[in-house]
């Protein structure tokens, strides 16, 4: 019985949605509807998922497991926000500032770390992959790519040398193209097993 | 061709043995026999359809049984409980053992067959449901007491009544009693020949091996029985001996296969045993990873980025260029008409604040002045970084639209409300501002491809005629071109490299210069060490064990 | 520059120091450093989805609003509870309705966005460059632009091929029970080049956006650093 429940809302949910990008105009009142559940309830499921961690990492505050200190940083860090959101709100600078000057180090230098790992990747690239069509086309377009982003090349696009670059630079958009036609074909796919209820992540099994 | 045939098991044996090849009975006695001779039975054993050409299956024969000894089309004979009914031949063999001897002698597949017979039968058994085979149960120990007790009257009939048919009548009687015998409920008397009680032995074994009552020996395996012993009801097969003495006995389970289903059946075996092998598992290694290689590597590209950021020199390298794509994408917001609304999706992760201010600086310092900015954000840090970036371009948006949480559905619900003419009056003002909308032009900022990729694709399916052009990163370039190749995207810039030669405060601003020349001793060290990688390993690559 | 300023600068430096230790390897100092950055994030989030989506489109209505949008609101609120109902073990059952709404809300988008977002327009492209039209607007670039379509099409078919995943259906001999058509491995290779093509130029891509990143925070350090010096 729960997985008729499932099942129906799955349906007439999804096939609701689907028509209304053929019936945009007469089913807004319906999509309009759709849409706000859907906001509040990603919301609601946002924050059961924060409470998630929250809960884990006061288990592991409670029961004194490994790690612990930087269980309670997390857990002050996390009250810290909490009232100064409700205190202060968003829209003021001292939380703007409190929140970004704490993201902004912590994200970019975990990127800037990444280009070192890139870099040692680079020297190991054949090792690992060898001697293969997909590796030689790899490196050469990496270079070219490089090549080009540096500007170390500037050519006139009108002489032949700019058609020539012209060329070589849409190859990578062959690739890209057939990856996305792969991609929505795989997303059509799954949908399609989602809304049919061969797949049912939801639960209802 | 002459033969010798058993006399307590009935199987045939060559000329020269001595003993029976089947149960031991010594053959010293008997009289050699001839198939052909046996041709004139062929008439009177018509009725016996059992391994007829006429085909008759065992399930047909099994419920023939079970239904009130009527046969098929000329199925088994009739047995008569009561005694009466035509005779066999003056032969002592039943009639129906010489029918399987002709067949099995004129037919050099006929055991193939039979068994081939005997496994679609037992498939067709297991076939039956619970219901069936209770009752076929309970059937034959009905058929076992009926014919116990009627064995034991016809016993005393036999005394009070003299025979008044013929003498084959006589002798149908002692095979029907030798029958009844065979299920192992009766007492065993003097019997002439014992093979005559296989066939339904047989038949009620087969019976109780579909029903679970397995041999007492291995499970699959038939035994020569002596058939001079009492017959034990849980003994399911015996071997029949058949066909000429250089045969071999006859597995009644042999299939006979074509070699390639032979070849199949042996790949699915193989294959069943090779999934449940435990293999051992050997990692490849590639060599370790040198943290000295690494500490090197990152020692060569900070300090070449550092020596061109605080040297204050400006070396030989050239100016970033005015690229097309950046082109485009100033040209589409300086077209736009005054008073036009322009939307700005923030849609990137705080990571990416700086180059992303760098790529969108010299587009937002282009809008016209009487543009109205309306924001909304679908990253968590968006609305954050919305407020950080216009306030250091000092763009001051006319609406804020909030955030949305998940891409996907945010682009939906943005995309349906453009395309909608109506907003439902029971929404709440901020989910109705979007079903409000109406924007002249759309940028997106974005620090990943398939997060752009969910608005293009909702907005070009829902609003295809909004222009549409995207300011992203670097890495999400290459994977987006096919967007705007295609048109569903006015234009795009893709990282410094785009934006840098377009005037701007950034590009004009302190250490400017030096930064995008520090971007170029990057990528030049990239290359430089793709080229080193390989010249290391010109002769060849993917060694296990080796260290760089 | 203020004392706010100065100390939300130290803080960044302090964090990008601690966060850039890892180069040397995982330690103490990188773990506090990304714990905190999570713990915020999270605080921040609650904040974000309660002031600005469940405040103005349930509660507040619920409370203020006016008798339609009460009616119409009934709907998300059930799902809600039933959604934290569904998060006590017993009751897990009560999780399937919402999850369901969302599962066939997500799947509709994904399906509405692949067809009319990407498949029909990308195909009808690969079309396109095959127009007479387009191959003459320019009558010096026509064998460019031919050797362009024919390549685009290969090329993505190519790449299309290499992600199939299927079987001869005759079979000649037993080395083939696992092997594609010969036409689907030719092509296949040919898409293992065009991949390899694309990624590469994401290569260089995602090494840009990490040099940028690395560039701006040795920038941010050195002025830091100057500061400090120069306050001393």
């Amino acid at each position: 019985m729960k997985k008729v429940f499932g099942i129906l809302t799955v349906l007439l949910v999804g096939l609701t949605v689907l028509s209304g990008y053929f019936f945009q105009a007469q089913l807004s009142p319906v999509l309009a509807l759709i849409f706000q559940t859907g906001l509040v309830l990603f919301s609601a499921a946002g924050l059961i998922g924060i409470g998630y961690l929250l809960v884990l990492h006061i288990r592991r505050v409670i029961r004194g497991e490994k790690r612990i200190i930087q269980s309670v940083v997390l857990l002050i860090a996390f009250l810290i926000a909490l009232i100064a959101g409700f205190v202060l709100t968003p829209q003021s600078t001292l939380y703007r500032d409190l929140i970004l000057n704490v993201q902004i180090p912590v994200e970019a230098s975990l990127l800037a770390v990444l280009a070192v790992t890139l870099l040692y990747a680079s020297l190991r690239l054949i090792r690992v992959r060898g001697w293969t069509p997909m590796s030689i086309a790899f490196l050469g377009s990496a270079v070219f790519s490089l090549v080009l982003n540096s500007g170390l090349i500037q050519v006139s696009e009108t002489s032949l040398g700019g058609r020539i670059l012209a060329f070589l630079e849409r190859l990578p958009l062959v690739g890209a193209r057939g990856i996305l036609i792969g991609m929505a074909l795989g997303g059509l796919v799954m949908g399609l097993r989602y809304l049919l209820s061969l797949d049912r992540p939801y639960g209802g099994e | 061709m002459p033969f010798l045939i058993c006399p307590d098991c009935g199987a045939e044996n060559p000329l020269t043995a001595e003993i029976c090849q089947v149960c031991g009975a010594s053959l010293a006695d008997v009289i050699p026999m001839d198939m052909d001779n046996s041709e004139a039975d062929d008439g009177e054993n018509d009725e016996f359809t059992l391994f007829s050409a006429e085909d008759k299956d065992l399930p047909e024969l099994l419920n023939d049984l079970k239904q009130d000894h009527e046969p098929a089309g000329g199925g088994l004979p009739e047995i008569d409980l009561a005694g009466e009914g035509e005779s066999s031949e003056v032969d002592d063999t039943p009639e129906w053992l010489d029918v399987i001897r002709k067949r099995a002698h004129e037919e050099l597949d006929a055991a193939g067959e039979m068994t081939q017979r005997i496994v679609a039968a037992q498939e067709s058994l297991t076939r039956q449901n619970e219901e069936e085979r209770a009752d076929y149960a309970s059937w034959i120990e009905e058929l076992r007491k009926e014919t116990r007790e009627e064995a034991v009257s016809g016993t005393e009939g036999q005394e009070e009544e003299p025979l008044e048919g013929p003498a084959p009548e006589k002798a149908k009687k002692d095979w029907l009693s030798r029958v009844r015998k065979a299920s192992g409920k009766l007492e065993t008397h003097d019997e002439p020949n014992a093979a005559s009680r296989n066939l339904l032995d047989w038949l009620v074994a087969l019976e109780e091996e579909q029903t679970g009552g397995m041999p007492s020996g291995e499970a699959g395996v038939t035994q020569p029985v002596d058939l001079r012993q009492r017959a034990h009801a849980d003994e399911s097969t015996r071997e029949v001996r058949v066909g000429d003495g250089a045969q071999q006995a006859v597995a009644p389970k042999r299939l006979d296969l074509s070699r390639e289903e032979r070849e199949q059946a042996d790949l699915l075996a193989t294959t069943i045993a090779d999934e449940s092998t435990a293999r051992p598992v050997q990692p490849i290694t590639f060599g370790r990873r040198r943290w000295w290689v690494e500490f090197i590597l990152a020692f060569f590209l900070i300090g070449g980025i550092c020596f061109v950021l605080f040297s204050g020199r400006l070396f030989l390298l050239p100016e970033p260029p005015v690229t097309s794509g950046g082109q485009a994408v100033l040209n589409s917001v300086a077209d736009l008409p005054e008073d036009a609304e322009l939307l700005l999706v923030f849609d990137y992760q705080p990571a990416f604040a700086g180059e992303l201010e760098w790529v969108a600086a010299p587009v937002l310092e282009a809008l016209p002045d009487s543009v109205k900015v309306s924001v909304i954000s679908t990253s968590a840090s968006g609305p954050l970084l919305a407020d950080s970036m216009l306030e250091r371009l000092e763009i001051i948006p006319a609406i804020d639209l909030g955030y949305l949480p998940a891409e996907a559905f945010g682009a939906y619900g943005l995309a349906a409300g453009l395309a909608s003419t109506q907003a439902a009056e029971f929404l709440p003002k901020g989910a109705s501002e979007l079903f409000e909308g109406e924007f002249h032009g759309i940028l997106i900022l974005s620090d990943n491809a398939e997060r752009a990729r969910v608005w293009v694709e909702q907005l070009s399916a829902l609003t295809p005629e909004t222009p549409l052009n995207l300011l992203v990163t670097a890495q999400a370039g290459p994977m987006l071109r096919p967007y705007v190749d295609s048109g569903q995207v006015t234009g795009m810039m893709a990282g410094i490299s785009d934006a840098a030669g377009l005037e701007t405060s950034r590009t004009q601003g302190p250490n400017a210069s030096q930064r995008w020349q520090a971007y170029q001793v990057g990528l030049l060290t990239l290359i430089g060490v793709l080229i080193l990688g390989v010249l290391l390993n010109l002769r060849g690559g993917a060694t296990q064990g080796d260290d760089i | 520059m203020t004392i706010s300023d100065y100390i939300w600068s130290l803080v960044g430096f302090l964090l990008t120091i601690m966060v850039l230790s890892y180069l040397v390897g995982d330690n103490f100092f990188f773990r506090l450093a990304v714990h905190l950055f999570i713990g915020l994030t999270a605080g921040y989030v609650a904040v974000l989805l309660v002031r600005q989506i469940l405040l103005p489109q349930l509660v507040i209505p619920l409370v203020n609003g006016s008798s339609p949008q009460r009616f119409w609101l009934v709907l998300p609120l059930a799902l809600v509870l039933l959604l934290l109902v569904g998060q006590i073990p017993k009751f897990s059952a009560a999780a399937i309705i919402p999850l369901a709404y969302l599962a066939g809300l997500a799947a509709a988008i994904v399906i509405g966005g692949a067809v009319f977002g990407t498949l029909l327009p990308q195909s009808r492209s690969i079309l396109d460059a095959f127009d007479p039209g387009r191959w003459y607007a320019l009558p010096e670039q026509t064998w460019l632009r031919i050797l362009d379509a024919v390549v685009m099409l290969f090329g993505t078919v190519g790449v299309l091929s290499y992600f199939h995943f299927g079987r001869k259906i005759k079979r000649e001999s037993q080395n083939d029970a696992g092997k594609r058509p010969q036409i689907l491995e030719g092509l296949g290779k040919v898409g293992q080049v065009f991949i390899g093509v694309t990624l590469g130029a994401v290569f260089a891509g995602i090494f840009s956006t990490a040099l940028i990143a690395l560039i701006d925070r040795l920038v941010f350090i050195g002025e830091m650093l100057t500061r400090i010096l120069g306050g001393l």
